[in-house]
């Protein structure tokens, strides 16, 4: 048990290829076959389904693989930027805003949009803030800078 | 919810007889799930995941109050989430990220299964997507159990610093790292007898690195002398509540508990999420049971799978924001 999750980095790419063999069987075995339409709404195939899968599965390795190497500020950068290719995978084909109409996907973008003005300008906030007024060292060059300028 | 404009079959029924007697001898025949203020059952879908998709926003602004929380903590003191980012077991999240991965899948497939009209294939597939909850939770539990074990509570509940001796066994553990870069088998002093086999080295008398060899042993000497008591109490003892390879990698800053309280309210949130996400799952197969979906109905199921999703995507966000960035 410990070994396998010491090893989980090797567990998630085992399972993306595990992903990947399914989506060739699926895919062979569905080639021939309609694919029915419903009434209304989308109907998404497994075989595309599957492929979502093996790509967000691909990509969990990808992310858990980097956050072992130090890449000083990257790091982060890197963690969004693959959370986010990750988010809109889910988002498009397992929720269906690929072939939904755009206006499901402008509330949550929307959303999302308020969702950085909220962060942005709480962060643009707190940095006009210091822990501590005494002893700071920023305040006291100041001081001084408009001391010479008088004297 | 759709569902709530037709609570059951015989709700309606009434309804009809009651209200309705005479608009609805008229031979429209539409089907028996759809709401009177409806054209179509088309209609009636995409107006049901408009609504879901407004509670989705809800939701979003809801954790995104969170994640500002964690936002601006993290940028004033960066050095308290290198502290708390040591108890957080990324193994276990990775597992958790396939775990709720797959359910994803699972329950895209339901999905299709209900426009389908397959009702044992819903119910399998929804029953898979229910165990993967239950996985996730249970993983979650091992996580949570850890933590509180080892007195890493949120806010005033913290009781991580009377743990026993953590912090004494915590110096302890990092001199004894230190220790073991220092080679104590050194020969004290003892003359190279041996001639060099190589001609053209020069002899000279090989002398150990006395410096460091001594020093070692100061080292090794002063702390049986000084902290050798509290070290055999607290650094090995069986009763410490912290297993040396899980003590963080520096001191304990004094707003730790403010980490913890981040950790919990935002992994919290989330399984309390996916806790009504698995009853909605023991909804859908009540009615999957009732043989109530196929092409022309499977808006609940849809729209209970928009929820699961988007438990989901919360999920492939806190992953990396807690358990891999630094």
């Amino acid at each position: 048990m410990e070994s396998i999750l010491n090893n989980v980095d090797l567990l998630i790419l085992f399972a993306a290829f595990m992903s990947l063999i399914a989506t060739g069987v699926v895919f062979t075995k569905m080639r021939n076959q309609p694919s029915p339409h419903p009434e209304f709404g989308h109907m998404t195939g497994p075989t595309l389904l599957l492929v979502i899968l093996t790509l967000l599965l691909f990509l969990t390795w990808l992310t858990v693989a980097v956050s072992y190497v130090d890449l000083g500020g990257l790091n982060v950068v890197v963690a969004m930027g693959v959370a986010t290719i990750k988010g809109s995978l889910v988002a498009l084909y397992f929720m269906h805003l690929r072939w939904d109409r755009p206006y499901n996907a402008i509330i949550l973008v929307g959303s999302l949009l308020f969702l950085g003005i909220f962060l942005g300008f709480a962060l643009l906030d707190t940095g006009e803030y210091n822990p501590s007024l005494i002893d700071d060292p920023f305040l006291k060059i100041n001081a001084e800078q408009f001391g010479n300028e008088q004297g | 919810m759709s569902g709530d404009a037709h609570p059951n079959e015989s709700n309606q029924h009434a309804g009809h007889d009651g209200d309705h007697a005479g608009g609805h001898g008229d031979g429209h025949g539409h089907s028996p799930y759809q709401a009177h203020h409806f054209d179509t059952m088309k209609q009636q879908f995409e107006a049901g995941k408009l609504g879901m998709w407004l509670f989705l926003a809800t939701e979003v602004l809801l954790f995104g109050g969170l994640f500002c929380f964690y936002t601006v903590t993290k940028s004033n003191d960066p050095e308290l989430f290198k502290w708390g980012h040591h108890f957080l077991d990324k193994r276990w999240g990775a597992t958790n990220t396939m775990v709720l991965l797959f359910s994803s899948l699972t329950m895209a497939l339901a999905v299709r299964e209900a426009q389908l009209g397959r009702k044992n294939r819903i119910l399998f597939y929804l029953a898979v997507t229910f165990l993967c909850g239950a996985g996730f939770m249970g993983i979650k539990y091992i996580e949570y159990s850890k933590k509180f074990h080892e007195g890493l509570f949120p806010g005033a509940y913290f009781v991580y610093e009377n743990v026993i001796d953590s912090e004494e066994a915590r110096i302890h553990e990092q001199e004894e790292a230190q220790l073991a870069h220092a080679d104590l088998d050194l020969p004290v002093a003892s003359v190279v007898t041996e001639v060099p086999k190589a001609r053209g080295l020069v002899l000279q008398p090989a002398t150990p690195p006395t410096g460091l060899s001594s020093s070692a042993q100061e080292l090794e000497h002063g702390e049986e002398t000084a902290g050798g008591h509290e070290a055999d109490e607290g650094g090995h003892a069986p009763g410490l509540a912290i297993a040396p390879s899980h003590l963080p990698p520096g001191p304990r800053p004094a707003n730790a508990h403010v980490f913890f309280s981040i950790y919990f309210c935002l992994t919290g949130l989330h399984g309390i999420h996916v806790l009504i996400g698995m009853g909605v799952m023991v909804w859908l197969a009540a009615l999957a049971m009732q043989g109530r979906f196929g092409p022309g109905y499977f808006t609940p199921v849809d729209l209970g799978g928009l929820y699961w999703h988007l438990v989901d995507l919360i999920w492939i966000y806190l992953f990396p924001l807690l358990y891999l960035v630094e």
